[in-house]
């Protein structure tokens, strides 16, 4: 017994020695190249102009056509270039078009595109490949899933819908190779700046229909855009060089742009952190607060807002001073200092902070606030008028919906006891699974919910139309026919001033109301290492790194 | 060799002999039993489950906070006199929220052993010991359960039923016997070729009476140990299913959800936020480990020296 | 031998089908569809993607072929993914999961049954404890917690391996080990309980008496009588863990398999569902199967095909 023991122990530890050495060994290897790559990873980014950055995921598609999200609109946005592009102020300047023309009534654009705009593979770009990607768009066999960014065209909508089947019937001809001409259904005053939008970039024609799979991989892609893909490992790397053919080359430093793609918000930080990336918008919500008030994280407005949607259909938030009890007994500031964390601004208006009114920003225009925030004397008066007049002693059980999240699910608990606190109500808390949650806000399912909504394209009335009566996406039914009025003069006026004081005036009418209560803007934060300058963000367009730069 | 014909052992004294083999089993309960009262560390072990159990129910009278009590401009803040164990990111009291969450997480972890003891252990037993194609059919069984995609199983119960504990059982019911099934199979597979499970059979003893006198006692090592290895386990899968929204409304605390969400104190440093909650879930696990070792230690005669 | 294989191999394409099927019915039953978004798309485009993927067509047409997808392992192109197949994520995919998992299930049974050993052999020793310690650390830390703490001493402190992302062996250690804790930790004390059992058994015992010992003995007589609990929880684990897990690939960012299995649900990527169900159905039958293959090798009385009498 005892010798068999001793020959086990013995065994095991020889096992363990044995295993303890090639670790060590294997260990101090590693060391070794680590240090080596640290030590090039340096010198690196002293001699060569390269940048790291995280695309999350993997991009679903990088054809303009079938692009749906942020990131692959961020990752072609590099690639591609539209007729127009953005520069570090966010201004209009040329992109592919050189110079272009309005008709005086506003519907009809003529672009003059440069002769020097060329593909990667050498061909020029010409306006016949724009009027192909753009009626590709609208194609309905392609389905596109934003084609809508292309309603505004003549024609547009229809195409789309299968109810028009003439592609030359849409309102975007080429004139000659370098003369694209555009007509609209109606003016529309931003639409100069969404032909930057990643849904509008061109793709070569020729290549298209060559090869219908052409975008799929790094050595068959062809982009007319400031850089081109080198290396493309699906759901790993993706590695730009510039394009040797581009008409702007000398602006573009860098040697190279990586993206990688890791979709968790602590291992980004820890990545930043080890120099493994060089630029993070993705940072774990817990810390953004105190990254943003260190001064190391930056932010920039995102045209997002999170709001409390209310079942209009449900007796209870029918009634004008229930919703406005609810709306006014939070306090959005401490919400947003101490439960969301993630450097959002509380919101006392609809429209986010950086969106355009057609006639300026917005929130200049309309006032920064609609409403007192914590405001909770009033709301108990409002409750009590509102229970009269509804006839009840005290409010039936509410229940809040929202779905699965982490901010989500503090940020209701925290909501829960304000209204507890402040009115004495009891509200329940019932998380959903996301697609679950939409389609229950979609069937009207639902007493009072957390949502969000983001802008499309830059211009307010965007977000404002979900909320007039019968429109589709009023899953709150709100019926406000003052509402409705103010938003169909405002389509109707051609005099911009004009339409953006009735957007602002819709605004007050709907927050009045409490028709949704506003809870935060939210907001980009994120880290850039000192040595990089030269990114440009935008509100909505996709982020630019053309002219970025190592120092 | 002879084939074994019945009327060999047509005897009266049948009966007898099933008394014989019957009467060890009775003195054997008592003397598993007197030999875990000797077994200090399995007696610490049960002691520890007792007073987790007490302070689940008295714990949260102790202090003057309700488990979700908030004070926003007290969050965050480390153990001190008045939180005894600090607070969490909405200012609510730790102490309080951990005795709270001890009774969901203590309910769950209980519910899981006694689902893989009743569910797993039998399912597993009866497929091995019948064999043929008993056993086929009741393990492919086992198969699609464990193959079905589990999240969409999840989402289905999330949309059929409400949110609460029965909620979860359910969804704990469906699969998480599996592992205890297959384990018992295995083991009763080798056990049932064993020559006193053959005497036994020969003599004439029926089907349940083979299977509980003699097979389940003998897989009685891996079925302890897996079923206290199946505690951790569900306190997790407590934590998932109801951030997924199948469980327990926020802003009620389990075990589970306090150290998923104490994950980020990691990064931000409040991490007594993670270590009470990891603390408890530990403990318990050490509990129920060396109760469990001491269970086997105490059923396993042949160590008794 | 080879009846018992026939035997399986038809009784795996029935659970393989009846696993597409539930599948399948699951999959509709759910709310949702792959195009179910806050954001506001306009009617006809949802229909023009309903149209565009097939999902207009009646239900049994469409469980004709996904059944035949499934036959074929031809699953289309997945619907998130639109540049790729579901064979092609699934192709890009295993190799780093089943690279991961490898290690993994190598590390976790090494060093589970070695700690096992010990803790038995030493029963009721202060290795005994140690080993149990390490278990329960193992199994009441959930691996997400490991990961992290494992990303900020390693590779954040001492910096010997990368936080995360793929390319060198060095990139896998992490994910590897973390994803080896739990299987090990239930290794350990599975190990230990069979090997105290099959230690305490009157052949052994009588083996020992008369001097039998030695490496052989312990690995031919004890080890191998103890392996049954073990080999059964190793087939699914391996199954699982070979096709990656959404948690640690997502925090190391490893362009693994296992978000798939999650993704495809959450975003209602029918094709992927299908085919990650009936690529996972697929190993875990044949892992199923070894474990039963396994058992004979061990203990030859063991007869699977034999019912009771």
């Amino acid at each position: 017994m005892i010798k068999l023991r001793s020959r086990i122990v013995f065994l095991t530890f020889f096992f363990v020695i044995t295993l303890l050495i090639s670790a060590c060994s294997n260990n101090s290897q590693v060391n070794n190249q680590t240090d080596n790559e640290n030590k090039d990873a340096k010198t690196d980014s002293t001699k060569e102009q390269v940048i790291t950055v995280n695309a999350l995921s993997e991009p679903p598609s990088l054809e303009p056509a079938l692009i749906d999200n942020q990131v692959a609109g961020d990752i072609s946005n590099q690639l591609f270039e539209g007729l127009v592009r953005l520069d570090k102020e966010g201004k209009i300047v040329p992109g592919v078009a050189e110079r272009w023309e309005t008709s005086d009534d506003g519907t009809i654009y003529t672009f003059y595109l440069n002769k020097d705009a060329k593909w990667s593979n050498g061909d020029p770009v010409t306006a016949q490949d724009f009027v192909y990607s753009w009626e590709k768009v609208l194609r309905p066999e392609v389905a596109s899933p934003l084609g809508s960014n292309l309603f505004f065209i003549k024609n547009g909508a229809a195409y789309n819908e299968g109810s028009l089947k003439d592609p030359a019937e849409l309102g975007v001809k080429a004139v000659d190779e370098y003369t694209l001409e555009v007509t609209l259904e109606k003016p529309t005053s931003f639409f100069l700046g969404l032909t930057a939008f990643f849904t509008l970039l061109p793709i070569n024609e020729e290549v298209d229909k060559a090869n219908s799979k052409w975008a799929s991989e790094a050595d068959t892609f062809v982009s007319n855009g400031p850089f081109t893909i080198e290396s493309w490992k699906h759901g790993q790397e993706i590695v730009m060089v510039p394009n040797e053919n581009y008409w702007g080359k000398d602006v573009v430093k860098l040697d190279k742009l990586k993206w990688v793609m890791v979709n968790e918000q602590n291992t980004e930080y820890a990545m930043y952190q080890s120099n493994e990336l060089d630029f993070s918008t993705n940072l774990p919500n817990s810390i953004r607060n105190k990254l943003i008030s260190s001064g190391e994280a930056y932010t920039a407005p995102s045209a997002s807002l999170a709001y409390l949607r209310f079942n209009h259909k449900n007796d209870v938030f029918a009634n004008e001073k229930i919703r406005q009890a609810l709306g006014l007994a939070l306090d959005r500031n401490l919400l947003v200092e101490k439960v969301t964390q993630g450097g959002e601004i509380p919101a006392l208006g609809l429209i986010p902070i950086g969106l355009s009114s057609g006639a300026g920003e917005f929130r200049d225009l309309a006032g920064e606030s609609l409403f007192k925030d914590n405001d909770v004397e009033t709301a108990k008066q409002k409750l009590q008028e509102g229970l009269d007049e509804l006839g009840l002693s005290s409010l039936p059980k509410i229940n809040l919906l929202f779905y699965t999240d982490d901010t989500y699910n503090k940020l209701s608990q925290a909501m829960q006891e304000m209204w507890k606190k402040n009115l004495g109500i009891e509200v329940e808390l019932q998380t959903m699974e996301r697609k679950v949650f939409v389609q229950n806000i979609q069937a009207g399912d639902y007493q009072l919910a957390i949502y969000s909504t983001g802008a499309d394209y830059d211009d307010a009335s965007n977000l404002m139309g979900q909320f007039m009566t019968g429109d589709v996406y009023n899953y709150s039914n709100i019926s406000i026919p003052e509402y409705d009025q103010l938003m169909k003069k405002a389509e109707a006026e051609l005099n911009l001033e004009e339409r953006a004081q009735y957007l602002v005036d819709a605004e007050i009418v709907l927050i009045d109301q409490m028709a949704i209560s506003p809870l935060y803007y939210r907001t980009k934060v994120y880290l850039q290492k000192d040595n990089i300058d030269g990114i440009f963000q935008y509100t909505i367009q996709a982020i630019d790194f053309r002219e970025a730069y190592v120092k | 060799m002879q084939p074994v014909r019945d009327e060999l052992f047509v005897f009266k004294k049948k009966n007898k002999e099933e008394d014989l083999l019957s009467k060890p089993s009775v003195s054997f309960w008592k003397d598993a039993l007197g030999r875990l009262k000797h077994n200090k560390l399995a007696m610490t072990g049960l002691g520890i489950i007792i007073c987790l159990i007490t302070m689940s129910i008295i714990g949260p009278l102790l202090v003057p906070y309700s488990y979700s009590d908030q004070s926003l401009l007290n969050a965050n803040l480390p153990p001190s006199t008045n939180n005894w164990f600090g607070t969490d990111d909405l200012g609510r009291d730790i102490f309080s929220r951990t005795w709270v969450g001890a009774r969901i997480s203590l309910f769950i972890g209980i519910t899981a052993v006694i689902l893989d003891l009743i569910i797993g252990v039998i399912w597993g037993a009866i497929a091995a010991y019948k064999g043929g194609r008993t056993d086929e059919i009741m393990m492919r069984i086992v198969d699609i359960l464990y193959g079905l995609p589990h999240l969409l199983v999840t989402i289905l119960l999330m949309v059929v039923l409400k949110p609460g504990l029965l909620t979860i059982i359910i969804a704990m019911a469906a699969t998480g016997w599996i592992g205890m099934a297959r384990l018992v199979r295995g083991e009763i597979l080798r056990l049932k070729e064993s020559e006193f499970v053959l005497a036994s059979q020969v003599l004439g003893g029926s089907f349940f009476r083979v299977l509980f006198k003699h097979l389940i006692p003998n897989a009685m090592g891996p079925i302890i140990v897996s079923m206290t290895l199946s505690v951790p386990g569900a306190i997790f899968a407590e934590a998932t299913l109801s951030f997924l929204g199948l469980g327990v409304p926020v802003p009620l605390a389990s075990w589970g959800t306090m150290t998923s969400e104490g994950l980020v104190t990691l990064l931000t440093g409040e991490t007594w936020r993670l270590f009470f909650p990891a603390l408890f879930i530990s403990l318990t696990m050490f509990s129920f480990n060396v109760l469990g070792d001491g269970l086997r230690d105490a059923l396993d005669p042949k160590l008794k020296k | 031998m080879r009846q018992f294989l026939v035997r399986r191999i038809i009784s795996v394409f029935v659970t393989l089908f009846v696993i597409i099927s539930l599948t399948f019915l699951l999959m509709y039953a759910i709310p949702g569809d792959p195009f179910t978004s806050e954001n506001r798309i306009p009617e006809q485009v949802v229909e023009n993607l309903k149209e565009h993927y097939g999902l207009n067509d009646p239900m049994l047409i469409q469980y004709i072929k996904y059944l035949k997808g499934a036959l074929l392992f031809d699953f289309g192109p997945s619907i998130k993914w639109d540049n790729q197949t579901v064979n092609e994520l699934i192709a890009s995919g295993f190799p780093v999961s089943a690279m991961i998992g490898l290690q993994a299930i190598l590390i976790a049974t090494f060093f589970g049954i070695l700690l096992g050993i010990f803790a038995a052999i030493r029963h009721n020793s202060a290795i005994d404890y140690f080993s149990m310690i390490i278990a329960i650390l193992g199994l009441s830390v959930p691996s997400f917690i490991f990961a992290t703490v494992l990303i900020n001493f390693f590779a954040i402190k001492l910096q010997w391996f990368p936080v995360a992302t793929w390319g060198t062996w060095k990139h896998s250690v992490l994910p590897s080990v973390a994803l080896a804790v739990t299987p090990m930790a239930y290794i350990a004390r599975l190990t230990r309980s069979s090997i105290l059992e099959v230690l305490s058994m009157d052949y052994i015992q009588t083996a020992m008496a008369k001097g039998v010992t030695g490496v052989r003995f312990v690995f031919r007589h004890v080890l191998r009588n103890a392996l049954i609990p073990v080999v059964t929880i190793l087939g699914p684990i391996t199954a699982t863990v070979l096709t990656g897990s959404f948690v640690i690939e997502q925090i190391f960012g490893v362009p693994g398999l296992g978000k798939y299995f999650v993704e495809g649900i959450t975003d209602r990527d029918y094709p992927l569902i299908l085919g990650t169900t009936v690529f996972y159905s697929a190993i875990l039958v044949f892992f199923i199967i070894l474990v039963d293959i396994a058992y004979v090798l061990i203990d030859p009385r063991i007869k699977l095909m034999k019912g009771r009498r």
